[in-house]
């Protein structure tokens, strides 16, 4: 029994902490930009090539 | 554009050598897994040598395809696309060497000691304490080098991958360190200081959380970097990533009791452990769901390329994974599955399919870039996925289907509450066809790869020689300068100690209970220790990995209580260190095998198991009548023992060594007068058999 009273506390305690975890994240903005990230990681580093002068050291 | 400073140049080179170590153990650990399912086909396959026998060829084998072949393809992958996505090189070049070479030595070591029987008898965890150690510094110094990248970093805005692998590091390092925590007695050898249920609990809370973040988050973050780049699309959605990272790393960490369903843990964690595991399911397909939806509009285009195949196959078999791994997690359904073939199916499906096909479809993308040149052939890379295929499935399904087919003939019980099959061994005659058919499974896999490694070795040759390291793009990224805040994305330390938090709730709840053992153990009942003899035998017995085909832990299900007696309880395991329960049933349960049978009925069966059982499928562990006892550690043994609180008196630490002398002679007088010929005195099969008979001997009323 005291094992269920202490879940139900963890419980209630958690799913509070959630709602207000979700309530904060909306309102802080953190969904506000979810299309630039995805894109951005999309645009590759250019190659160097030779005739640009760059050499072959590491 | 002349600018030599290494800095604006990703370090390439340290993904070359990760590469490559990566198929080098990817090799090891599927030659060692074939050998190892050959072996239960038949046990002659391993060769008579102790060394290459099942119960210690198989923690080689996890700890090779776990550590070594997905160890190094994480660390391959992770500094591909960390420097990347952050636009900068690695922070240090001295660490990331250090890294690749420790963890190397780390493999070697593993593959050394595990063979000779060192092992702390804890599955994925079985290395002894100073290559723990060694571990944990090689952690340390790959985390220092990650976040000094995140330091350093030019691009402020943190993607997916990146939560991915915080999460990863942040949680192994956690893991890692509180299941191995040990006293060592010799420069080898030492004991866990969890003992019985406590070590069970903390045990499968790192192994299951090993697969969680280890087999699983890095592997999500690779695949929310290399599909996105191979497909050439954006992620499908990036608000399911948020919120299905998230919602993975919190409720991942409490699922691990879900492998101690029905043994002697307490109740309330055996339902938290399922409940969690059932919830595991959305977050889990959030992220499949979010990887094959990258394909969206792009399906013809599978059809000739062979990388997208091996990601969307790999995906797949993470849904199916993921999908079973909930389903085997509820009560009633680990009442069948459990200790059989099929948990076994489990695991392949996840590591063949999910882990393997990510890192091979990863190979084939990132080393031509490394190399600069072209796939070989896209030919074999197409043939290698339709083999491995076919390898996996058949795999997957003999597995399943012998799981079920034992797990149902177990439980099979007559109009007179009888067993159906009292004999054991019937049920594993039953499925060793289903054996071969796994490990021709395994053969097709391993062709795969044979052709993979062709196909790469190939590529490699016709690199444009010389190798440079890649050049970042824009050096200069207003992005840093940007003094708008980037969200919780944009900060590193915020971010990672969020992280931490998350897996800390589930992990502190599960374990703190427990770690006041006593409360669950009823007061009338009476626990002794094992003899010092008995302490030596059970050392042999983690030594030569039986836990890994006999479990010590009787469940309170009618079959069980009929085949092997009284369910196991918590108070029978309370001075373990480790625990022995074992999570697969090869063999018969031993939790109660002692005063079963005579001695002499365990001599032979240790010499030939065949004497006893004539279709038994256990090797001869001959070795054991050949080798002496070593009496010289005993007293540490114990004394380590009696520090960790199981309740030796001084007096039995101090005469350790005679008492275990004394006893062995006992029952090597015992042997002698039943007919035994062989000189018994002092080998190490004594042991073994007073450790056998002790069994279901403590906590009696």
């Amino acid at each position: 029994m005291s094992t269920i009273l202490f879940m139900v506390a963890i419980s209630l305690i958690l799913s509070v902490t959630f709602v207000f975890c979700y309530l904060w994240a909306l309102s802080s903005g953190q969904f506000n930009d979810l299309e630039t990230p995805a894109l951005r990681i999309l645009k590759d580093d250019f190659k160097i090539r030779k005739n640009e002068g760059t050499t072959n050291e590491q | 554009m002349n600018n030599r400073n290494q800095n604006n140049f990703y370090d390439d080179d340290i993904v070359r050598k990760f590469s490559i170590a990566t198929m080098v153990w990817a090799g090891v650990a599927f030659t060692v897994g074939l050998l190892a399912a050959l072996q239960l086909a038949y046990w002659k396959f391993n060769g008579g040598l102790e060394w290459i026998t099942f119960g210690r060829l198989r923690p080689l084998h996890t700890n090779a395809a776990i550590f070594a072949f997905a160890g190094n393809a994480i660390f391959a992958g992770m500094y591909y696309s960390t420097q990347r996505l952050l636009r900068t090189r690695l922070f240090s070049d001295a660490l990331s060497r250090l890294h690749f070479w420790g963890w190397q030595i780390i493999i070697l070591l593993a593959a050394v000691t595990l063979p000779l029987g060192f092992t702390q008898g804890k599955e994925y965890a079985e290395l002894e304490w100073p290559i723990d150690i060694l571990i944990t510094l090689v952690w340390v110094i790959f985390a220092v080098n990650f976040f000094g990248t995140l330091y350093k970093r030019r691009e402020k805005h943190m993607y997916v991958a990146i939560w991915f692998y915080i999460a990863t590091i942040i949680t192994v390092a956690v893991l890692h360190i509180v299941n191995s925590i040990a006293i060592p007695f010799s420069f080898m050898k030492s004991y866990t200081v969890w003992a019985g249920m406590q070590d069970a609990l903390v045990q499968w809370w790192y192994g299951h959380n090993a697969v969680a973040f280890f087999l699983t988050t890095p592997f999500l973050g690779l695949m929310y970097y290399f599909i996105p780049k191979v497909v050439k699309a954006p992620i499908f959605s990036y608000r399911l990533s948020i919120i299905h990272f998230w919602a993975l790393v919190f409720i991942y960490i409490w699922a691990g009791p879900h492998h101690l369903l029905y043994t002697s843990l307490p109740d309330w964690l055996q339902t938290l452990g399922m409940v969690f595991s059932v919830m595991l399911w959305a977050p889990s397909w959030g992220g499949m769901i979010n990887g094959l939806m990258t394909f969206k509009g792009r399906w013809s285009q599978v059809r000739s390329e062979p990388i997208w195949k091996f990601f969307i196959a790999a995906l797949t078999f993470y849904g199916m994974a993921t999908f079973e791994g909930p389903l085997l997690s509820i009560k009633s359904v680990s009442a069948l599955g459990h200790y059989t073939d099929w948990i076994i199916g489990h695991v392949h499906g996840g590591a063949l399919g999910w882990n393997g096909f990510l890192i091979f479809g990863m190979l084939y993308y990132i080393v031509p870039k490394l190399w600069n040149t072209e796939l070989y052939s896209k030919k074999l890379a197409e043939q290698h996925f339709w083999l491995g295929l076919v390898g996996i499935l058949l795999y997957y399904v003999s597995m399943v289907v012998a799981g079920v087919t034992q797990g149902l003939m177990w439980k099979a019980i007559d109009g007179n509450g009888m067993l159906v099959y009292p004999e054991f061994i019937e049920t594993v005659v039953r499925i060793i066809p289903l054996y071969w058919v796994r490990a021709l499974g395994g053969v097709l896999y391993i062709i795969g790869f044979s052709l993979m490694v062709y196909n790469i070795v190939k590529t490699i040759k016709s690199k444009r020689a010389p190798l440079t390291d890649t050049a970042i793009s824009n050096l200069v990224n207003e992005n840093v300068k940007d003094n708008k805040p980037r969200l919780l994305e944009g900060y590193a330390t915020v971010f990672s100690v969020l992280a931490l938090l998350a897996i800390l709730v589930g992990s502190v709840i599960e374990i703190y209970p427990t770690l006041n053992v006593h409360q669950y153990v009823n007061p009338e009942v009476t626990t002794h220790p094992f003899s010092a003899l008995e302490q030596e035998g059970r050392d042999l017995y983690v030594r030569e990995g039986c836990y890994l085909c006999h479990s010590q832990q009787i469940r309170p299900l009618v079959d069980e209580k009929l085949r092997y007696g009284d369910p196991s309880t918590i108070e029978e395991s309370i001075y373990d260190h480790p625990y022995q329960w074992g999570s697969k049933r090869t063999g018969p349960d031993l939790a109660r095998v002692g005063k079963k049978y005579p001695d002499l009925w365990h001599y032979k069966h240790m010499l030939d198991p065949r004497e006893i059982q004539p279709k038994s499928i256990m090797p001869s562990y001959y070795w054991l009548v050949e080798k002496n006892i070593d009496y010289s550690q005993i007293k540490k043994k114990l004394n380590v023992l009696k520090n960790l609180g199981v309740p030796y008196t001084d007096r039995e630490v101090a005469y350790a060594d005679t008492d275990a002398e004394t006893q062995a002679q006992e029952i090597s007088a015992g042997l002698k007068q039943q007919g035994v010929t062989e000189k018994t005195e002092g080998k190490e099969v004594v042991a073994m058999i007073a450790y056998l008979q002790a069994l279901g001997q403590k906590g009696k009323k």
